[in-house]
């Protein structure tokens, strides 16, 4: 199969910035058919998306909770039938967070522990041990380190911790901040996520929440491209299905 | 009513369908009456309540021989009842149900009509702002007098419509009224308990009666409708005269497809405003029939009963029909501004004519002298078509009290429009927009959250030497203004037709006027009359919604709690 035979959908909401990064990186570095899903419109047709991509920003300018009106949008009706049926979605940083509002991923987002927009590389490990199965880390290796930019304001990751602990027995754990050599601490956690959680699976593993971005690391040319093995692991998993 | 203006909603109050269930409730209501004073078991007033039911045809079928519907009627009703329909219509006179049932059904339209007016009054308001500062030309006679503003025109209709409304709320505590006295009224064969028990029941108060209730409450009622189709005519009559073509200045919603006339196509005609106008003449006409109703002869005669058959659904479906079609032609019609301002000028000037007096008077010349120098060059001008402020100042009498600047500041039409925000401002506080209310929804982070603000904030406070507090938590003020009456009416409606009727409700003025702030005195003035027949707030129905609102959208119940206040 072709990489042009792959079509994207990529969510826009007033306020996403990262929707156009993200069009370039599928289009432009991995040669897909990209379309965008414009947030007023609802969707039907989802054997037309082989995957989906929340991209970030700041959709209604993070008011009353980051990604909170953005989840109540007509687009978001469409996207949890996607869903539901099983269609691949990747949420980055504001993405993420439109999941967890719309109730697709568990858990909730905080303000940064700093109280500061961070804005800087971290590195993140893929804690998931299910590699092979899932659309999203099926090309990376457990416990590899990757190294990819956040920016974001609200990125502290909270859940309860029944809830936590349930997520991490679950291989629902995807990614948590370390440092280069892949040891989770305080020190290496950028924004007080709870267990340095960073990405998050959905249960069936079709979702995907993940605070750094991928698309902003997708070439060396952007200093990483750790990336693009993100977005590698999607298409060959469509690929293969 | 023809069907042409038969809207359905108020049509379908004056079904036949619709009355006997009123008749139903009122009988039922006795039933449960007449069982609190132990006169019917309980056992059969269960069956009763739980089985009297009728059909419309089968009460048309029996009415052909008995040829008196009430008794029909009860026929249909023992049919379903069985044995203890015995214990139904006991000690009644057929106006009893009648009656009582009536009042029923002319306040479910009357206030169905309510709503309507309403919506007018907002649309109304709605126009009054987005024109408040459009001059256009203050005619007296049919003459230029002086300037206005197209806003200030409709907010006249708004404050009419406005006082229109009060005088329906008002209609409707009259017509809340019943009888279930007998015969001729003296309780003979039926206790007042059961008058007092059934009338609470259904929401009524309880009116000295012969036969029948008297007929002044329906004519109060009827003189609303009317008085109220009278000002519709007025704003109707208003769009008639600013669409003749030599005017120009507003012009009726015009549809794709729509024609003017058969024989000349150039034709757009102000078909609507004729049609209010011609059916307000309609709900006048009732208005005299109703009035003639109220004298009967001795303990009742039934004269009035054929004149009702047709006035009250006549009157309340015209009167809907009426303020429906008005409040599509205020919303949707075309303003000319620049016709307007081009109508201004037609006059060349002459409208400033009582500024040029009062100057020269001001600067020492006779009221006459200077009364008759204005008049001629006013005249002149309009005749001569020059500008008047030309012949002014070409006027050597004119000159030697005023210099040709000071003539020329006079012609400023902002001069008249000086006070345009205090009337707004007035009006508004008179007859506030929207009514509503406010619920505040607090939203704090759960006490197993970290809140790094409120940290940051604690250390501050620490740091300033607030050494005693221990603790901060930053959380959301989230203030939600709740359109009261077009939210929660609807419901007490609907209501209505099943009987929890609206008067048990209507309340006095005080919760009202704290909710709309008190922030003016105009406001605490009137807020007593205007809120006659104002419906409380549904606050069970409110909190469920805002539970619901404040758990879905304004909180993330994971990690945040939530109050909610109703002001």
């Amino acid at each position: 199969m072709e990489n042009k035979k792959i079509n994207a959908g990529i969510t826009v909401f007033p306020g996403s910035n990262c929707d156009i990064d993200v069009y370039y990186a599928l289009k432009d570095v991995f040669n897909l058919n990209v379309t965008f899903l414009w947030h007023k419109d609802e969707f039907h047709n989802f054997k037309k998306y082989d995957f989906i991509v929340i991209p970030g920003g700041f959709s209604y300018g993070d008011y009353l909770r980051a990604g909170a009106l953005a989840a109540r949008s007509r687009v978001m009706e469409s996207i949890k039938d996607y869903a539901g049926g099983g269609g691949i979605i990747l949420g980055i940083c504001n993405g993420f967070q439109i999941l967890l509002e719309s109730g697709l991923l568990k858990g909730a987002m905080l303000t940064n522990k700093s109280l500061k927009f961070e804005c800087k590389d971290v590195y993140i490990k893929n804690t998931g041990n299910n590699n092979q199965n899932n659309p999203f880390t099926c090309l990376i290796n457990k416990d590899a380190v990757l190294r990819l930019p956040i920016a974001h304001h609200d990125g502290n990751y909270f859940a309860e911790k029944k809830e936590v602990d349930y997520l991490f027995s679950a291989n629902q754990i995807a990614f948590q901040y370390c440092d280069a050599a892949g040891i989770t601490s305080d020190e290496s956690n950028p924004n007080g996520s709870i267990k340095n959680i960073g990405g998050l699976f959905g249960e069936k593993f079709n979702i995907l929440g993940l605070m750094p971005h991928p698309e902003r690391a997708s070439e060396k040319i952007l200093g990483s491209d750790d990336g693009a093995k993100i977005f590698n692991s999607i298409i060959y998993y469509v690929k293969n299905k | 009513m023809i069907e042409r203006y038969s809207l359905p909603e108020i049509s379908d109050i004056w079904s036949l369908e619709n009355k006997y269930n009123a008749w139903l409730k009122v009988e039922l209501a006795v039933c449960s009456a007449y069982n609190k004073i132990g006169k019917i078991p309980d056992k059969s007033t269960e069956n009763i309540l739980k089985n009297a039911r009728f059909d419309v045809a089968e009460i048309e079928e029996t009415e052909k021989i008995t040829k008196h519907d009430v008794i029909a009627f009860l026929t249909n009703v023992a049919k379903y009842v069985g044995e203890d329909s015995r214990y139904i219509h006991l000690g009644l006179t057929s106006s009893d149900v009648g009656d009582t049932s009536f009042s029923l059904l002319f306040r479910q339209a009357l206030n169905l009509i309510l709503s309507k007016a309403e919506n007018l009054a907002e649309s109304l308001m709605q126009k009054a702002l987005k024109y408040k500062h459009t001059p256009m030309m203050g005619r007296t006679h049919g003459i230029h007098a002086e300037p206005i503003t197209f806003g200030f025109k409709l907010l006249i209709f708004y404050e009419e419509i406005n006082r229109g409304i009060y005088r329906l709320k008002k209609a409707v505590e009259t017509v809340s009224c019943g009888k279930l006295s007998g015969a001729v009224g003296t309780f003979a064969n039926v206790p007042p308990e059961v008058e007092e028990t059934a009338l609470e029941i259904l929401d009524l108060k309880p009116l000295l009666s012969n036969q029948i209730i008297q007929r002044d409450i329906y004519a109060e009622c009827f003189y609303v409708l009317a008085s109220l189709g009278a000002s519709c005519e007025k704003i109707a009559l208003e769009m008639r005269h600013l669409m003749r073509t030599e005017v120009s200045e507003a012009e009726e919603p015009f549809s794709a497809g729509q024609k003017g006339s058969s024989a000349m196509p150039h034709k757009k005609n102000p078909i609507v405003s004729e049609n209010i106008c011609g059916l307000s003449r309609v709900l006048r006409s009732n208005l005299m029939s109703a009035l003639e109703d109220i004298a009967l002869w001795h303990e009742r005669d039934i004269s009035h009963s054929s004149v009702e058959r047709i006035i009250t659904p006549d009157s309340t479906i015209l009167t809907y029909y009426i303020l429906h079609q008005l409040t599509d032609l205020i919303d949707n019609m075309a303003v000319n501004e620049d016709k307007m301002l081009k109508n201004m000028q037609i006059t060349k000037g002459v409208i400033f004519s009582q500024k040029v007096l009062l100057a020269m008077i001001d600067k020492g010349m006779l009221r006459e002298d200077a009364y008759n120098i204005v008049q001629k060059l006013a005249h002149q001008a309009i005749q001569t078509e020059t500008e008047f402020v030309i012949l002014l100042k070409n006027n050597a009498d004119v000159l030697k009290y005023l210099s040709e600047d000071e003539i020329n500041n006079l012609f400023n039409i902002n001069y008249y429009y000086k006070n345009i925000d205090f009337i707004f401002e007035r009006s508004l506080s008179l007859f506030p927009v929207a009514p509503s209310c406010k619920a505040i929804v607090k939203v704090t982070l759960k006490d197993e959250v970290l809140d790094p603000q409120g940290k940051a904030v604690l250390s501050v406070l620490k740091s300033s030497g607030f050494n005693n507090i221990e603790d901060v938590r930053v959380g959301k003020h989230i203030e939600l203004t709740i359109h009261k009456e077009k939210k929660y009416k609807r419901k007490e409606e609907k209501n209505n037709a099943e009987g929890n009727n609206a008067a048990g409700k209507i309340k006095n003025s005080n919760e009202y006027d704290s909710s709309n702030g008190g922030n003016n005195k105009y406001h605490g003035k009137n807020s007593k009359n205007q809120n006659i027949g104002e419906l409380d707030l549904d606050k069970e129905t409110l909190s469920k919604e805002l539970k619901d609102i404040s758990e879905k959208i304004l909180s993330n119940p994971l990690i945040e709690n939530f109050e909610i206040e109703i002001k």
